[in-house]
């Protein structure tokens, strides 16, 4: 059990700037899932390679986790590098892929063949749980498989800068163009948890692109062709790039996103109460500091904000390790919640969540079980068509407090606009078309903090003896708000406590924020629209994962710089 | 044509804001296709005819003046009551699309078993809700489930008639359609999508620009 004081509340986790500055946990689903992989020893194949001298063809990748197989259908496609684009409307890509449930029989392939390289245009069955593309980076790519194909290894130097071979560009799960439900998989041990099924996606992408590029070296360089050396093929990720689709995944998920949030800040709760450490989790916490001060060194990004957070970042952690540093700082009763005040204190707010990160590394016995479990099922939604308005107003008052910083008066509040394009649904963030004017057919409802400020004028005018369901009958606008609002009761970590259609909102927050969750490393806005991400840099390959190193794979850094 | 419950979810709830439906009646309406669709009945054609009713400038929230209400309107109203037991739509209430409340009570749990019935064209069709929602459906023929005109709505229906969906068919259908999605007739699917896309923003040059990656130069 957490003391509740120990607890962050929601109004201070879920701002958008302290969202901006998240970082990936123990509990990160990248991580959840290559710890599973290893405590339940999942075995993996290649049963199908058939690329050609340039490596376009199909390989599938198999997948047995105890009690299910899966299976990753690669498509290696010719791509004009003038259509090679990281946007969604795109319409080719070097690769495409499938997550099968379960072996795919020949017709399968034929068939995915057909469909899976046209991506949204073609049309997928509830056999397949994901869909994805990705394109390659061409100028690392194809430095790495030219110096393989001489029979030398690639610059290192070269590899820390780009970080991966491919990008995903899209990663589609639940349902999207006629692939299964995610409710298909939702009770099962090994990818029933949110995003799994995606995630394993991604780390099999991961191995496709290796193997790729050692392909094309084989064939361009004949017996002369050498395999990347373990360490760098392992400092290999895969790129992502992130839009805006995910800001609006995440107000549309309110239960879920507490689910993740929640589990955070209770493994940071927990670990703040504990009275004493050992000198073995002492050692895990300075080792794991020191190879995020690398990493942080390593962190090189062009955006101008993102560069003086990284360079601010670098110097709080030289400060937070010159505190660890000094005598008795354990010895002490309650030392990591001594560690989280001052750091709370005296660092900036992307060293105080790389803080929150760190604290919880020694600890996994204690906070692993808490991520093991992310599933929104429809039972978790609360909607109480009896309660008074009395106690929606309480509701309100306890939940929505932000509501009453924000004048919706002030157009600059209300002056951006959420909608889907009719191209490929794109999600795209423009001006309001007229000043002041909510719920235009177009607009996707992400108008939160207005709707909540409407609704507190016209309880205003309401009797608050009445029901939700009697109100609402009157006033059916208010409806989705209502529901949102009894959800924050018993979900509060769910609502993005800021107003996302004021003109300053940098939707990048939030795709970071949710990035975190995910397990990613190294972000690198290249707008304030969307964002670079690297995944599984540094992640254990099948046969490394039940290494001694492989539970805390996410701070990895450049071969050698540790040496 | 199998769809998943997502797509039909998405294009539901977008057809019905491009009809101007406010958004939690949007979201109900949604929940309420994907519920049809579960227990094996094909949402399409009654949620596009409910939503081609609808007026630009339909009086949402005027429910006790109207004769004939809408049932994107009345649905989640009469669901809300049977769950608490207060009642709220008018006597009598007629409905132009009474098959969609079918979709909106699968998942209420009414506390008492309630029959909830209505006549149309000199057919009956009785819902049998209980805890779990929609039971099973009664009545003298399928033809009973496609009406658009309720004549009058009637609580705790004593109509006794042969069992139109079975609770096992029910049972069955929610199973195929979670593991395989839902079967739904692709003309029907593209009257809706022609709804939906008019929720949807027209692209330009400009707004290109406010999409993510605009202006890239892929240097990578």
């Amino acid at each position: 059990m957490v003391p509740g004081n120990l607890l962050r509340p929601p109004d201070v986790v879920m701002r958008l700037a302290r969202m901006g500055s998240a970082f990936q946990t123990r509990l990160s689903f990248m991580r959840s899932l290559t710890r599973r992989m290893a405590i339940e020893s999942w075995t993996f194949s290649t049963p199908h390679v058939e690329l050609d001298s340039e490596g376009r063809g199909c390989v599938i990748y198999s997948v047995c986790t105890g009690s299910r197989y899966y299976s990753l259908l690669a498509f290696s496609h010719p791509l004009d590098p003038m259509k090679r684009s990281d946007r969604v409307i795109a319409d080719a890509w070097d690769a495409t892929f499938n997550l099968f449930d379960g072996i795919p029989l020949d017709k399968d392939v034929q068939r995915l063949r057909g469909n899976t390289p046209r991506q949204e245009a073609g049309r997928f069955t509830s056999s397949e749980l994901v869909l994805a593309r990705a394109n390659i980076s061409e100028r690392l790519f194809n430095h790495v498989a030219n110096n393989l194909a001489e029979g030398r290894q690639p610059d290192i130097e070269m590899i820390a800068d780009v970080g991966y071979l491919m990008r995903t560009t899209a990663v589609y799960g639940g349902g999207k163009f006629g692939c299964a439900d995610w409710e298909k998989i939702a009770d099962r041990a090994d990818l029933g948890s949110a995003f799994q099924a995606e995630m394993l996606t991604v780390y099999l992408i991961r191995l496709f692109s290796l193997d790729l590029v050692e392909h094309i070296a084989r064939q361009k360089g004949g017996v002369s062709a050498v395999t990347l050396d373990r360490p760098i093929r392992r400092f290999l990720g895969i790129g992502n790039a992130t839009g805006l689709g995910m800001a609006p995944f995440l107000m549309n998920h309110q239960v879920l996103v507490h689910q993740w949030v929640s589990a955070r800040e209770h493994a940071l709760a927990t670990v703040r109460g504990i009275q004493s450490v050992t000198v073995a989790q002492v050692e895990t916490l300075n080792e794991v500091l020191e190879k995020c001060r690398v990493q942080v060194r390593e962190w090189q990004v062009n955006d101008k904000i993102q560069s003086e957070r990284v360079g601010k970042l670098s110097v709080d952690l030289a400060a937070l390790a010159y505190h660890l540093a000094a005598g008795n700082r354990f010895d002490v009763s309650f030392p990591l919640e001594a560690i989280f005040l001052w750091a709370s204190e005296h660092l900036g707010l992307e060293a105080q969540e790389l803080v929150v990160s760190l604290l919880m590394e020694p600890f996994g016995e204690l906070v692993d079980n808490l991520g093991e479990r992310f599933n929104a099922a429809p039972a978790e939604d609360v909607w109480e068509p009896a309660m008074p308005l009395t106690q929606l107003k309480i509701l309100i008052d306890r939940h929505y407090g932000w509501v009453n910083e924000i004048n919706f008066q002030d157009s600059a509040e209300t002056g951006r606009q959420w909608v889907y394009s009719e191209e490929k649904l794109e999600p795209r963030l423009g001006p309001r078309p007229y000043e002041g004017i909510a719920d235009s057919e177009t607009e996707i409802p992400l108008t939160v903090g207005w709707d909540v400020a409407r609704l507190l004028v016209a309880l205003q005018m309401s009797d608050l003896e009445q029901s939700v369901l009697r109100f609402c009958a009157l006033h059916p606008w208010f409806r989705h708000t209502i529901h949102r609002i009894q959800n924050a009761e018993s979900h509060p970590y769910g609502e993005v406590a800021e107003n996302i259609i004021a003109a300053k909102f940098r939707p990048t927050d939030i795709l970071r924020f949710n990035l975190a969750f995910f397990g990613v490393s190294k972000f690198d806005p290249k707008s304030d629209l969307w964002t670079r991400v690297n995944m599984y840099q540094g992640a254990p390959f099948p046969d490394e994962l039940n290494s001694p190193w492989a539970d805390q794979w996410t701070f990895a850094c450049k071969p050698a710089s540790l040496e | 044509m199998k769809f998943s419950h997502n797509e039909l979810k998405f294009a539901v709830r977008w057809a019905a804001l491009g009809r101007h439906v406010p958004v939690g009646l949007a979201d109900d309406l949604a929940k309420a296709a994907v519920g049809l669709a579960a227990v094996g009945i094909d949402p399409l054609k009654p949620v596009v005819s409910a939503l081609e009713r609808l007026g630009q400038h339909h009086p949402w929230g005027s429910m006790s003046d109207s004769f004939r209400l809408s049932a994107i309107e009345a649905g989640p109203v009469l669901s809300d009551s049977l769950v608490t037991g207060e009642t709220v739509l008018p006597l009598n209430t007629c409905l132009d699309n009474p098959v969609l409340l079918a979709g909106y009570l699968c998942h209420s749990p009414v506390p008492q078993s309630v029959k909830l019935g209505w006549r149309s064209r000199g057919s009956d069709c009785v819902l049998v809700l209980g805890e779990s929602g929609l039971i099973s459906i009664l009545g003298d023929d399928l033809e009973t489930l496609h009406v658009e005109t309720a004549e009058v709505l009637s609580y705790n229906s004593a109509m006794e008639m042969p069992a139109l969906i079975s609770a096992e068919h029910i049972k069955q259908s929610r199973s195929t359609a979670r593991e395989q999605g839902v079967e739904l007739s692709e003309a029907d699917w593209y009257s809706l999508w022609r709804l939906t896309r008019q929720a949807l923003s027209k692209s330009s040059e400009e707004s290109r620009l406010s999409g993510a990656g605009a202006s890239l130069i892929d240097s990578d």
